[in-house]
C-alpha cells in the first residue's frame, strides 16, 4: 500500500507550483522593468498556466464528484474552476485592451459568485444533470468570453486616470467576497470534519478572495498588480495539491483493484480446478451436451465407460454411444421439455461391445444470461443392480411356483377331505368317493391281524383298489425284499392286486397265480354295495405244487436279483395244503364281510347323527320363526281391532239412543268381541315375547313377588271371601318380570276357578322332591278332569266354557314357556270339583337366609 | 292459518286412527288446533317450515307432536331423530303413540330423546282416556321452556280458528 503524501511533499508542491512562478514573476518584473512586451508574454504564460491548472483541477473534481456523493460542494468548485479557467484563458490570449481587462474581472466575478454559491444547499444531482450543469457553465463562460472579446465597445473603459474605475473595483470586490464566503464555508467544514481537503479549498478560496479584493486597487503592469497575479497562481497551486492527493488516491485505488483482481483470478482458477477435479473424481460417467446434441465435455468415467478417449468424444454426437440411439435422443428432448429427467434407463455400449445398463439423471444448464446452453447428464451404472434384481425376480418366481404347487396340493387334499365328509355325512353321498381307510379303523384292524398272525402264521393284507396296503401281516421276504422292491416286478404286483382280483362276488374267494408267479388268494370287501378293497392272503405255495425253480431263476435274471438270496427267500415262503387254505379263506371271507358291515354301519350312524343335528337346528329355527310370526300377526291385529272397538263405541255413544234395541245389543256384542280379542292378542303377544326375550337373571324372593301379585289382584277379590295361605318361599335366580307373570297367571287362575266357592282357599307353598324344590299353587276351585291334563298347557286349550270362566287359553301356555326358559318343569294335578294344584320347578332353587318373613295375606279376604 | 295456532301435530298414516284420535281430542276441545301429517316427510316439512309449509315460522312451533312409528316415506324414528338433533325443534315435546310394544323401539326412542312412549290401547275408552291425558298434560300441566305466548291456553287457541 502507498502511504499518503508526507507534509514535505505538500510543501514541495506548493513551492514548485505556486511560489516559484510567483517569485519568478516578481523577479521578471524587476528585471525587465517597463519593457511592456516582456510583461505581456510573461502575463500570458502565467494566465495560461493558471487556466490550464484550473481546468485540469475542475476535471479531477468533476470526476470525484461523480464518485463522491457525500460532497456536493465539489460540483460548485468544479463549475467555478471551469468558468474561471475558460475566461482566464480568453484573458490570457486576448490582446491588451478593454476586453482583455474586463475578461480578467469577469473571471473573478464568475469564479467568486460560483464559489460563494457553495453555501446553497445543493441536492445530490443525478450524474446526467451534473453533466448538463457543467456543460452549461462551460458554454456560458465561453459565450461570455467571446462576447466581451468581440464587442469591447459595449463595455466601459476599465481604468481611468486614477487607476481602475469604480465598476472594476466593485466587480472585483464582489467576486472577492464570494471567494471569502467560500473560504468561510470550507473553514467551517474543516472545523467540523478536520479533513485536509477542506483546508486546501479554504486556503485557495482565501487566496483568491484576498487577490480579488485588492486587485481593483493595483495598477496594470505595476508590481502590486503582479503580486495579486502571483496570489492567484498560488491558489491554483494549492488546489493542484488537493488534486494531486486525489490522483495519488486514484492511483492507489487502481493498484489495489489490480491486486484484488489478480487474487480473484487466482481464486477463480483454483475453484475451477476444484470443480474439474470433482467432475473427474466422479465414478459416474458425466457429460455435457450442446443444444445441437454434440458432446462438449466429459469426465474420465465417461472415457472408461465408452472406451473412447476424451478428444474423440468431445464434438461427437452423444447418441452414438448408446445401444438405442433413438431412445437416447428422446431422453435428450425430454430434458429440454421438462428441464430435467430422473432415472432415465439407457445402455452405454463400450467400444469393446460390452453393454452397461445405466440410469440417467440430466438437467439443462444455463449461461450467465440465463439462456439454456446445453444438458448436463450423469449416468449411474446399474448393471449389478439389474443382475441382482433379475436374481431376486427369478427367486420370487420359483417361490411363487412352489407356493402355487403347494397350494394346489393343499386345495386338492382339502377337496378330497371335503368330498369324503360329504360322502359320509350326506344321505345321498356317493360312496364311490370313499376309500376304505376313511371309514375303517385301520390301526385297530392291523393290530388284530398281527395278533392273529402270531397264532396262525398265514400272511394277510387289505389292499385298496389303487394298490395301497392298508393292513399287512406276515409279508414274505420274497415279496418285500424282491418283488415289491424292484420297480418292474412291483408293477406286476400292483397289476395283479388290481386286475386279477376283479369280479369276485362277496362271500367268495379266488386263488390265482400273480404275475410274479406266486399264489395269491383274494376276497372283496364291499361297503353298501361298493367294492372298496380286497382282503388277500398269499405268497405261499401249495404243498402239492412245488415252485418251478427254473422260471424263478429266469425271473431273478430278468430283474437283476441275487439268485441265491432270491431262491432262499422263495424257500422261506409257507407251503399250505388246500384244506388249510380253504379253512383260512373261510375265516377271511367272514372277516371281510364283518368289516364291510361294520364300516357301513359306522357310515350310517354318522349320517343319522348329522341328520338329527340338522333336524334339530331346523326345528329350533321353525320355533323361532313361529314366535316371530305370532308376534307380528298379533301386533298387526291390534290396529284393526282398535278401530272396530273405537268406531262401535262412538256408534253406541252418539247414536245409541236412536238405534233399535236389537242393534244396540249387536253393537254391545261387537264391543265385547273386540275386547276379548284384544285381550287374546295381548296374551299371544306376551307369549311370543317370552319366547323371544333373553332372560335377565337376578336373585329374587318369591314371597315378595307373590305379595305384589296379590295386591294387583285386589279388584278381582271384591266381594269375595278368599283365604291366602302363603308359606315361606325360597329366593331363586330368575327373570323376575317373567316369574311374576307365572305367579300372576297361576294366582289369577286359582282366584278365577274358586269363584263358585263361598270360601276360597288358595295356598302357595314349596316342597322337596328328589332333592328338587317344587313351588305349588293349590286351590279348592272347580278343578278339572285329569284326562285333559295333557291339553292344559297348549295354546288356546280351554277346559271350561267361556260363559262359566272367561279366558283366552294362553295363560298356562305362557307359564309353561317361561318355566321352560328357566330350565324348569311345570305340571298340574286336579280332581273335578275338588280343586287343582299347579307345580313348577326352577333350574336353580336355593334356600336363603335372606328370605323375608312371609306376610300372611289372609286378612286380605 | 290465521290466528289459530297449531298446538298439536298428529303424525299418523292410518285414516281410522286419525279419526279416532281427533274424536277423542274433540271431547277436550283440542281437535281444532291439530294439524295432521300423513307421513314422515310431511311432518318434517311442517316442523322445519319447508315445502308446502314454507310460510310457517319457527317462532310458532307446535306445542306437542304425537308421532306414530310406522310411517310411509320417512319413518317415525327418523322424524324423531331429526327433530331432536336440531336446536330449533329440540324443545318441542314428542309423544310416540304407536301399536308397537317392541323393546327395541322403546329403547331407541328414549335414546333419541322422546318425551313419552305410549302404546295405543285396543279398548277405545282406554284410548280416549290416554289421548286426553296426554293432551292435557303436555298442553296445560307441563311447563314448556319456550317463551312463546303460552298464555292463551289450549281452549283459547281452539276457539280462535
Amino acid at each position: 500500500m502507498k502511504t499518503p503524501p508526507a507534509r514535505s511533499v505538500i510543501i514541495q508542491v506548493v513551492l514548485l507550483a505556486g511560489v516559484l512562478p510567483w517569485l519568478l514573476s516578481l523577479a521578471a518584473y524587476f528585471a525587465f522593468g517597463s519593457a511592456q512586451h516582456v510583461h505581456e508574454r510573461l502575463h500570458e504564460g502565467l494566465e495560461l498556466i493558471g487556466s490550464c491548472t484550473a481546468l485540469a483541477v475542475a476535471m479531477l473534481l468533476w470526476l470525484r464528484s461523480r464518485q463522491d456523493k457525500e460532497s456536493p460542494h465539489l460540483l460548485w468548485v468544479a463549475a467555478a474552476l471551469v468558468a474561471m479557467g475558460l475566461v482566464d484563458a480568453a484573458h490570457a490570449l486576448a490582446p491588451s485592451g478593454v476586453a482583455w481587462s474586463w475578461l480578467r474581472h469577469g473571471a473573478t466575478l464568475v469564479g467568486g459568485v460560483l464559489f460563494g454559491l457553495i453555501w446553497l444547499p445543493l441536492p445530490a444531482f443525478a450524474i446526467r444533470r451534473k453533466q448538463f450543469f457543467m456543460l452549461t457553465v462551460a458554454a456560458l463562460a465561453i459565450a461570455g468570453s467571446l462576447g466581451i472579446w468581440w464587442y469591447p465597445d459595449i463595455l466601459p473603459a476599465p481604468w481611468g486616470p486614477g487607476g481602475y474605475t469604480f465598476a472594476v473595483k466593485t466587480v472585483n470586490v464582489f467576486g472577492g467576497l464570494g471567494f471569502l464566503a467560500a473560504a468561510l464555508y470550507f473553514f467551517r467544514r474543516y472545523l467540523r470534519h478536520p479533513h485536509p481537503e477542506s483546508l486546501v479549498f479554504a486556503s485557495q478560496s482565501l487566496l483568491f478572495g484576498v487577490a480579488s479584493l485588492l486587485f481593483g486597487y493595483s495598477h496594470v503592469w505595476a508590481a502590486d498588480w503582479w503580486v495579486w497575479h502571483g496570489c492567484r497562481l498560488l491558489a491554483y497551486a494549492v488546489v493542484l495539491l488537493a488534486a494531486y492527493e486525489f490522483v495519488i488516491k486514484l492511483y492507489q485505488q487502481i493498484v489495489r483493484d489490480g491486486q484484488e483482481l489478480e487474487a480473484r483470478t487466482v481464486d477463480l482458477r483454483r475453484a475451477s480446478l476444484y470443480a474439474r477435479s470433482l467432475l473427474e473424481a466422479s465414478l459416474d460417467p458425466l457429460v455435457t451436451i450442446s443444444r445441437e446434441g454434440k458432446i462438449t465435455d466429459v469426465n474420465e468415467a465417461t472415457e472408461t465407460a465408452t472406451g473412447i478417449p476424451r478428444d474423440r468424444l468431445i464434438g461427437s454426437d452423444f447418441s452414438d454411444y448408446f445401444t438405442d440411439p433413438e431412445k437416447a435422443r428422446q431422453g435428450y428432448r425430454l430434458v429440454f421439455e421438462e428441464r430435467s429427467v430422473r432415472d432415465y434407463p439407457l445402455a452405454i455400449r463400450h467400444a469393446s461391445g460390452q453393454v452397461m445398463e445405466v440410469l440417467y439423471n440430466a438437467s439443462v444448464f444455463k449461461n450467465e444470461a440465463g439462456e439454456v446452453e446445453g444438458v448436463f447428464a450423469a449416468a449411474r451404472d446399474i448393471t449389478r443392480r439389474k443382475q441382482a434384481e433379475d436374481e431376486v425376480r427369478k427367486l420370487n418366481r420359483e417361490l411363487e411356483e412352489r407356493v402355487h404347487r403347494r397350494t394346489a396340493q393343499l386345495h386338492e387334499s382339502e377337496q378330497r377331505v371335503r368330498r369324503k365328509l360329504e360322502s359320509i355325512l350326506s344321505p345321498e353321498g356317493d360312496l364311490g368317493n370313499l376309500e376304505l381307510a376313511d371309514i375303517l379303523d385301520v390301526p385297530a384292524v392291523q393290530a388284530m391281524a398281527e395278533d392273529l398272525y402270531h397264532l396262525i402264521p398265514i400272511p394277510a393284507a387289505i389292499i385298496d383298489l389303487k394298490g395301497n396296503f392298508l393292513v399287512a401281516v406276515g409279508l414274505q421276504e420274497i415279496c418285500s425284499k424282491f418283488h415289491r422292491a424292484n420297480p418292474e416286478s412291483c408293477r406286476n404286483c400292483i397289476e395283479s392286486d388290481v386286475h386279477l382280483t376283479q369280479g369276485v362276488a362277496p362271500g367268495e374267494f379266488r386263488s390265482y397265480k400273480c404275475k410274479n408267479n406266486m399264489w395269491d388268494v383274494v376276497t372283496p370287501i364291499l361297503v353298501a354295495g361298493e367294492h372298496l378293497a380286497n382282503l388277500f392272503t398269499g405268497q405261499f405255495f401249495f404243498a402239492d405244487d412245488p415252485p418251478d425253480y427254473e422260471s424263478f431263476r429266469a425271473q431273478a435274471k430278468r430283474y437283476g436279483f441275487d439268485e441265491k438270496e432270491y431262491l432262499a427267500a422263495l424257500d422261506k415262503a409257507p407251503r399250505l395244503t388246500r384244506e388249510q387254505l380253504s379253512a383260512t379263506m373261510s375265516f377271511f371271507m367272514k372277516f371281510a364281510q364283518l368289516l364291510s358291515q361294520m364300516s357301513y354301519s359306522s357310515v350310517k350312524l354318522a349320517r343319522s347323527m348329522t341328520e338329527t343335528t340338522r333336524v334339530n337346528a331346523q326345528l329350533e329355527a321353525s320355533v323361532k320363526e313361529l314366535e316371530a310370526f305370532t308376534y307380528s300377526v298379533s301386533h298387526d291385529l291390534r290396529a284393526p281391532l282398535r278401530h272396530i272397538s273405537g268406531f262401535s263405541k262412538i256408534l253406541t255413544e252418539e247414536f245409541g239412543s236412536s238405534l233399535p234395541e236389537d242393534a244396540q245389543h249387536h253393537l254391545h256384542r261387537i264391543q265385547e268381541g273386540t275386547r276379548r280379542m284384544g285381550v287374546l292378542v295381548d296374551d299371544l303377544l306376551n307369549l311370543a315375547r317370552v319366547g323371544r326375550r333373553d332372560l335377565s337373571m337376578r336373585i329374587t324372593g318369591l314371597n315378595s313377588l307373590v305379595n305384589e301379585v296379590i295386591a294387583e289382584l285386589k279388584p278381582e277379590m271384591e266381594g269375595r271371601n278368599v283365604e291366602w295361605r302363603l308359606a315361606d318361599l325360597p329366593f331363586v335366580e330368575c327373570d323376575s318380570g317373567l316369574m311374576k307373570q307365572v305367579l300372576q297367571n297361576l294366582l289369577a287362575n286359582a282366584l278365577k276357578f274358586t269363584r263358585p266357592r263361598a270360601q276360597a282357599i288358595i295356598e302357595v307353598g314349596q316342597q322337596e322332591q328328589n332333592g328338587t324344590t317344587l313351588i305349588y299353587v293349590r286351590d279348592n276351585g272347580v278343578g278339572f278332569s285329569m284326562k285333559y291334563a295333557d291339553k292344559l298347557f297348549g295354546v288356546f286349550q280351554r277346559l271350561h266354557r267361556p260363559e262359566d270362566f272367561e279366558g283366552t287359553g294362553v295363560g298356562l301356555a305362557t307359564v309353561q314357556r317361561i318355566i321352560q326358559k328357566h330350565g324348569g318343569r311345570t305340571w298340574a294335578e286336579a280332581e273335578l270339583d275338588k280343586g287343582a294344584i299347579f307345580y313348577f320347578t326352577i333350574g336353580t332353587c336355593e334356600k336363603s337366609e335372606l328370605k323375608s318373613k312371609t306376610a300372611v295375606a289372609g286378612d286380605l279376604s | 292459518m290465521t290466528r289459530g295456532q297449531i298446538e298439536i301435530l298428529l303424525v299418523e298414516d292410518n285414516q281410522d286412527d286419525v279419526e279416532l284420535t281427533l274424536h277423542a281430542l274433540r271431547k277436550e276441545n283440542l281437535a281444532n288446533s291439530i294439524h295432521v301429517a300423513r307421513d314422515g316427510e310431511e311432518a318434517l316439512e311442517f316442523l322445519f317450515c319447508g315445502g308446502q309449509f314454507s310460510e310457517r315460522s319457527f317462532d310458532h312451533p307446535p306445542r306437542l307432536v304425537l308421532l306414530d312409528l310406522k310411517l310411509p316415506k320417512v319413518d317415525g324414528m327418523e322424524v324423531l331423530k331429526r327433530l331432536k338433533a336440531d336446536a330449533r325443534t329440540r324443545t318441542i315435546p314428542v309423544v310416540i303413540l304407536t301399536s308397537s310394544r317392541e323393546e327395541r323401539d322403546l329403547v331407541s326412542s328414549y335414546n333419541l330423546g322422546v318425551n313419552s312412549y305410549i302404546q295405543k290401547p285396543v279398548d277405545f275408552d282406554q284410548f280416549r282416556e290416554t289421548v286426553k291425558t296426554v293432551g292435557l298434560y303436555w298442553l296445560l300441566i307441563n311447563q314448556a321452556p319456550v317463551s312463546e305466548p303460552a298464555a292463551h291456553s289450549a281452549q283459547g287457541a281452539a276457539g280462535a280458528r
